[in-house]
Formats: C-alpha cells, sequence, structure tokens
C-alpha cells in the first residue's frame, strides 16, 4: 500500500487514465443533472419569454451593475417570503441568461418588484433615489431618460436566444425592434397584437412620462415591473412544486 | 547536549539536485475524517432530496422539503403575531407593514411627498371611512385591478382643449384660491367654472368622495406654486396607487387601515 503510488507514477499511460478519472468526476456531477432539467424545472403557468423592450432592460440592468446590490432570488426562508412574496421557483429564471440571482442585498430583493410601485415612482426614483428615499445609498441614473434606447440590436438578440433555445418566432425576431417601440406606446394601439405574441401578462403604456420619446428609462421600467408578475401563483399546487 | 535523533525518514526515491522527497503519511486524523464527511454525505443523498432521476428528484427518505417547511414556518408566524398583537404595548403591526410597503412613495411621517398624497392632513381624495381605504389599499388607483379606483385629470393643455394663455391666467386663479383674497369675478374664475367646476366642485371646493382633489386648501399633491399648477393643467396627472391585494392579506390591509385612521387622529388632535 506504501508503495502504490510509486507503481502508479511509473506507468505514464495508466497514470493519465486514472488522472483522467478522479477529474472527470467532478465534471459528471455538474454536467449530469443538465440532462434531467426537463423534471427539474417547475410546470407553471404564465411564464414566457421576455417581450424585445423588456430584454433591453434586462441588458440595461445588467450594463449598469444593478445586479451587485440587487438580489432576484426569494429564498424559502422564513424572513424571506414575508418580506418579498412567494419564494422564487426554478421556472422563473428559465429564459433568463445568465440568470440575476445575484449574492449581495444591498438594497432590497427585486425579484417580485414588478407593480409594487407606479412607473412614475421608478422614474423618480432611478433619477434621484435620495429625493424619495432619504438616505439611500442608491446611485441616480438620471442618464436613462436622456438616452434613447437603440432597439436595431434587438433582432439579434432574439436571434441568439432562439438559437439557444427560447421559442421566439422567426416573425418575432425580424419585428422586435418594432415590437419594442409598440409596448412604450402611450396610447396601446397595438396592446392586442403584443398580447397575442407573447401573452396575456404583457403591460403595454409609455414607461417613463416620455411618451414622445424610447428611451433606456422605457426599458428598465417596463422590465421591472414585469419582475414576477409572470407566474399565476392560484394556479399552483404546493405539493407539485415541493422539493 | 543532546544528539539529534538519527532516524532518517523514508523518501520516495525521487531526487532532484541532491533534494528527495519524504514519504509522510498523511495524519491519520485527517484521513479518518476525509472518510467519515464522505460517508455522511453518502448518507445525506440518502435521508435528504439530492439525486436527479429519470422521471423525477430522489425525495429523501425523511421526505424534507425546504419549500413546504417555509410554507408552514410562514403559517405558524402569522398565528404567533396574532397572539403578541393582543398584548399590550405591542407596536401596531401597521407601522411595520407601512415602512416595508408604503414608505417609498407615502414617507416614513405619512406626510407623502410631490406625487403621493399626504395621508395625515385629513384631507382625503377617498373619504377617511375605514371601509373606503380599505378599498383602496386593495385595488389601488389607476391600476389594472378589475376593482381599481379610477381618477384623471385631463391634459388640457397637451389634449389641445384650452389655448397656454388661458391655462396661466387659470393656474394664476387657482394658486389664488387658497390665499386671503381670490377673485371670482375674473375670466379665470369663469373658465375655471366652466371646465373644472363639474370635478373639482365649484371654486374648487372639491366633491367629498370622488376622488378629486380640494383645491381652496393648502394641501397639494403635485405642488401649488403656479408652475406645477401649470404643469398640472398642461400634461394631466394619472397618479398610480398600486393594488395590495396580491401582495397583503386581508388581516394586513386591515391593519395598515387601522394604523393610517389612528395617525390621522392622532395629527387632527
Ligand atoms: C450601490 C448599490 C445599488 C445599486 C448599484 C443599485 N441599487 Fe437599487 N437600491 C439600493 C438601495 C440601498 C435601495 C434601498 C433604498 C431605496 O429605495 O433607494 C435600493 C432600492 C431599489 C429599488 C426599490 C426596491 C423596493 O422594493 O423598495 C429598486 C426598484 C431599485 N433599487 C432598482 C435598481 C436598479 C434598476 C438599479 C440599476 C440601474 C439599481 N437599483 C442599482 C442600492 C443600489
Ligand atoms: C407607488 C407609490 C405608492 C405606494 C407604494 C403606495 N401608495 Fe398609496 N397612493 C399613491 C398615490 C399616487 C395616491 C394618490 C392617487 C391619486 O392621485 O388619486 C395614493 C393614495 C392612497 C390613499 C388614498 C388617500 C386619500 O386621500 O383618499 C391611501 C389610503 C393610500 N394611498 C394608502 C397606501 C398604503 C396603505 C400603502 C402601502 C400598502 C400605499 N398607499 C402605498 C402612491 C402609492
Ligand atoms: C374629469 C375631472 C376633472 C376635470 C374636468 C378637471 N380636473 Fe383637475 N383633477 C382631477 C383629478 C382626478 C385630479 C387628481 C389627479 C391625481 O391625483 O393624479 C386633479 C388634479 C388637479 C390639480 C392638482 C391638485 C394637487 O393637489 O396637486 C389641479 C391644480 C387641478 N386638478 C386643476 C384643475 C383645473 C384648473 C381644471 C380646469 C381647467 C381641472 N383641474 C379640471 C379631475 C379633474
Amino acid at each position: 500500500m506504501q508503495n502504490a503510488h510509486a507503481k502508479l507514477e511509473r506507468h505514464s499511460i495508466g497514470f493519465a487514465l486514472a488522472i483522467l478519472f478522479v477529474a472527470s468526476l467532478g465534471g459528471l456531477v455538474e454536467i449530469a443533472p443538465l440532462f434531467t432539467i426537463e423534471n427539474t424545472v417547475e410546470e407553471v403557468e404564465g411564464m414566457r419569454p421576455y417581450t424585445p423592450l423588456e430584454l433591453a432592460g434586462r441588458d440595461i440592468y445588467v450594463r449598469e451593475g444593478c445586479y451587485a446590490c440587487h438580489s432576484q432570488m426569494i429564498r424559502t426562508l422564513r424572513s424571506d417570503v414575508e418580506r418579498y412574496g412567494h419564494f422564487s421557483l426554478a421556472a422563473e429564471s428559465m429564459y433568463d441568461r445568465p440568470f440575476q440571482w445575484g449574492s449581495k442585498r444591498t438594497g432590497p430583493d427585486l425579484a417580485r418588484v414588478g407593480l409594487k410601485y407606479s412607473d412614475a415612482w421608478h422614474v423618480a426614483h432611478l433619477q434621484d433615489p435620495t429625493a424619495l428615499v432619504p438616505g439611500s445609498v442608491m446611485p441616480p441614473y438620471a442618464f436613462l431618460s436622456e438616452t434613447r434606447l437603440s432597439p436595431a440590436y434587438l433582432e439579434s438578440a432574439l436571434r441568439s436566444l432562439r438559437l439557444a433555445g427560447d421559442p421566439y418566432s422567426p416573425g418575432q425576431v425580424r419585428e422586435a425592434p418594432r415590437h419594442a417601440a409598440w409596448q412604450a406606446d402611450r396610447d396601446a394601439q397595438y396592446e392586442d397584437e403584443l398580447r397575442t405574441l407573447y401573452g396575456e401578462n404583457v403591460q403595454v403604456r409609455d414607461f417613463d412620462g416620455q411618451p414622445e420619446r424610447l428611451t433606456e428609462m422605457d426599458a428598465l421600467v417596463a422590465y421591472l415591473q414585469m419582475l414576477g408578475t409572470l407566474v399565476d401563483f392560484d394556479a399552483l399546487d404546493p405539493q407539485e412544486i415541493a422539493r | 547536549m543532546t544528539e539529534p535523533k538519527e532516524k532518517t525518514p523514508e523518501t520516495t526515491d525521487h531526487e532532484w539536485d541532491g533534494i528527495t522527497e519524504f514519504r509522510n503519511p498523511v495524519p491519520r486524523i485527517f484521513k479518518l475524517s476525509y472518510i467519515l464527511t464522505i460517508l455522511i454525505s453518502v448518507l445525506m443523498w440518502v435521508l435528504l432530496p439530492s439525486w436527479p432521476g429519470v422521471r423525477d428528484i430522489w425525495p429523501g427518505v425523511l421526505g424534507y422539503s425546504s419549500r413546504t417547511t417555509v410554507l408552514e414556518g410562514v403559517e405558524e408566524a402569522k398565528a404567533l403575531r396574532q397572539q403578541a398583537s393582543a398584548q399590550a404595548g405591542a407596536r401596531p403591526l401597521g407601522s411595520i407593514l407601512f415602512a416595508d410597503n408604503c414608505a417609498a412613495c407615502h414617507g416614513y411621517d405619512l406626510a407623502g411627498q410631490t406625487g403621493f398624497p399626504n395621508l395625515i392632513d385629513a384631507a382625503w381624495l377617498w373619504s377617511g371611512t375605514r371601509e373606503e381605504i380599505i378599498a383602496t389599499i386593495r385595488y389601488g388607483i389607476n391600476t389594472d385591478h378589475p376593482d381599481t379606483r379610477y381618477s384623471e385629470m385631463p391634459a388640457f393643455g397637451r389634449d389641445g382643449m384650452l389655448p397656454r394663455a388661458e391655462l396661466e391666467a387659470i393656474s394664476d386663479y387657482v394658486a389664488s384660491l387658497s390665499g386671503p383674497a381670490p377673485d371670482h369675478e375674473s375670466a379665470a374664475a369663469v373658465a375655471f367654472d366652466e371646465n373644472c367646476s363639474a370635478c373639482h366642485g365649484a371654486r374648487g371646493s372639491g366633491i367629498a368622495g370622488s376622488g378629486v382633489p380640494v383645491l381652496d386648501d393648502a394641501h397639494w399633491i403635485y405642488g401649488g406654486g403656479t408652475d406645477a399648477i401649470l404643469e398640472t393643467l398642461h400634461a394631466g396627472r394619472q397618479g398610480v396607487m398600486p393594488a395590495w391585494e396580491s401582495r397583503l392579506n386581508d388581516r394586513q390591509i386591515e391593519e395598515l387601515a387601522d394604523y393610517l385612521i389612528g395617525a390621522a387622529d392622532a395629527q387632527g388632535s
């Protein structure tokens, strides 16, 4: 036994195979569960892929590093559930690439912030957090109201998500930039079209208080207002999702 | 002087420029705890939900689920709180709920901020009865909820209903309403009567419980300066108060209503 390693070390092929075996154990534990994702993710009603405008907002969320201060993961802890609402489900992150669970809460969790505040509050808060919440350490993002959204890139963004398996139709991909503008239309002229395309829980209105133009603020607020609002929790059987 | 011990440890036989490598075994305690942790992890796999299977997840012999446990915990806490709030001297639940959910808009002191009304000034938009307050909290104002309250100040300027010059005159008149001597004979006063009093009442005195603000008092949602009023007249206003039905349960909403009524009474006396 004491000299077992000496033997192994002197057989280069055998030694290489042994290394390969040990190293692959780590990979196996990480990769094998991916093949069973179908039955790990709960089946829920209401989940849908992001609309182009929400996706643009999500990209801004990532670009500005909001995840450094905000989590989007309500854990199965009593304190979390009492403060933020129903614990997060795996299904709620199924269209997030990458997910925004985060690991630090300088500010509150945002997983269910959708419809908790009004658009006007979000705009005013993002422009100057301390004006509404005295003592807030959240930085101001007033420039988002001044920056026009360039929606052209959304076509390729949706195309790559489609390649990754998100259920966007070729029409949705092609028309993504136009759909983004539709969603922020003050008069909601195309509400029916958007709902047919994306589902009943799409919110259509002017989000940033500037109906005449499409800004990054529109996109970010549209994203914040849909967070955690998709899944129909009344239709959810606690037995079914017990894990 | 003691002689250094003469025992040379065994080496691996490798030698690099005179440097050799000891072959000391890992201390037994490390080896044992290493094996022990592996055994414990195997035990945990068996006891707790762990491996994904082909059709389902291995539920574990104990049948433990953090999701079920947390839901039970929440129920338990609800019962505990019910007991605690019955005790004398307990901090009202309403104040905690208000800080968590409402203060970002209405302020920690309940005195409101620009765009979000003061809740303790006794100038209720929708009347201050308990039922009305509960309905406001539950269904919200101008939300997507089917039972929402609805109120909208039209955009007289943007939608071209009145010319700019007239709006400016009306703004001055509205600003003067809360002052000492408003001129009710001016052209602006006549225009107000024609365009505004249907909602805001004669001379801005308000129509109780309609959700439309009184204009002849010192309480303003959006500000009582002529600039703020002119902006209101130009672009309209439609403040959104979120609906809380899906976030707060009936009991919590009642606690909040009682808290608001208590705070408004304390302010009034
Ligand atoms: C430096 C850390 C920090 C960063 C970065 C940050 N926030 Fe915050 N955020 C906070 C803190 C602290 C609060 C709580 C105080 C407040 O409401 O302002 C907060 C509150 C919020 C709230 C209100 C949540 C609630 O339930 O009351 C929202 C929404 C929000 N942030 C969105 C964002 C977005 C969007 C971004 C990125 C554009 C962002 N935050 C970046 C720290 C941060
Ligand atoms: C997003 C900001 C926001 C939040 C959060 C909010 N409110 Fe409001 N609330 C408003 C606005 C805006 C109005 C006035 C609506 C209007 O303009 O008609 C209002 C009106 C009210 C009214 C009616 C006042 C009256 O004079 O009749 C009550 C009562 C009220 N809120 C209570 C609450 C309570 C309780 C909470 C917390 C559960 C809360 N609000 C959270 C924005 C908010
Ligand atoms: C259809 C009914 C309606 C008409 C007509 C109307 N208003 Fe209003 N007004 C409202 C409502 C409702 C609000 C409250 C809006 C809110 O809370 O978001 C309001 C708010 C206001 C405010 C803001 C009050 C504050 O506390 O900040 C002013 C000022 C005002 N109106 C002036 C006028 C004037 C002047 C006219 C006539 C030119 C007019 N309104 C016509 C319904 C009306």
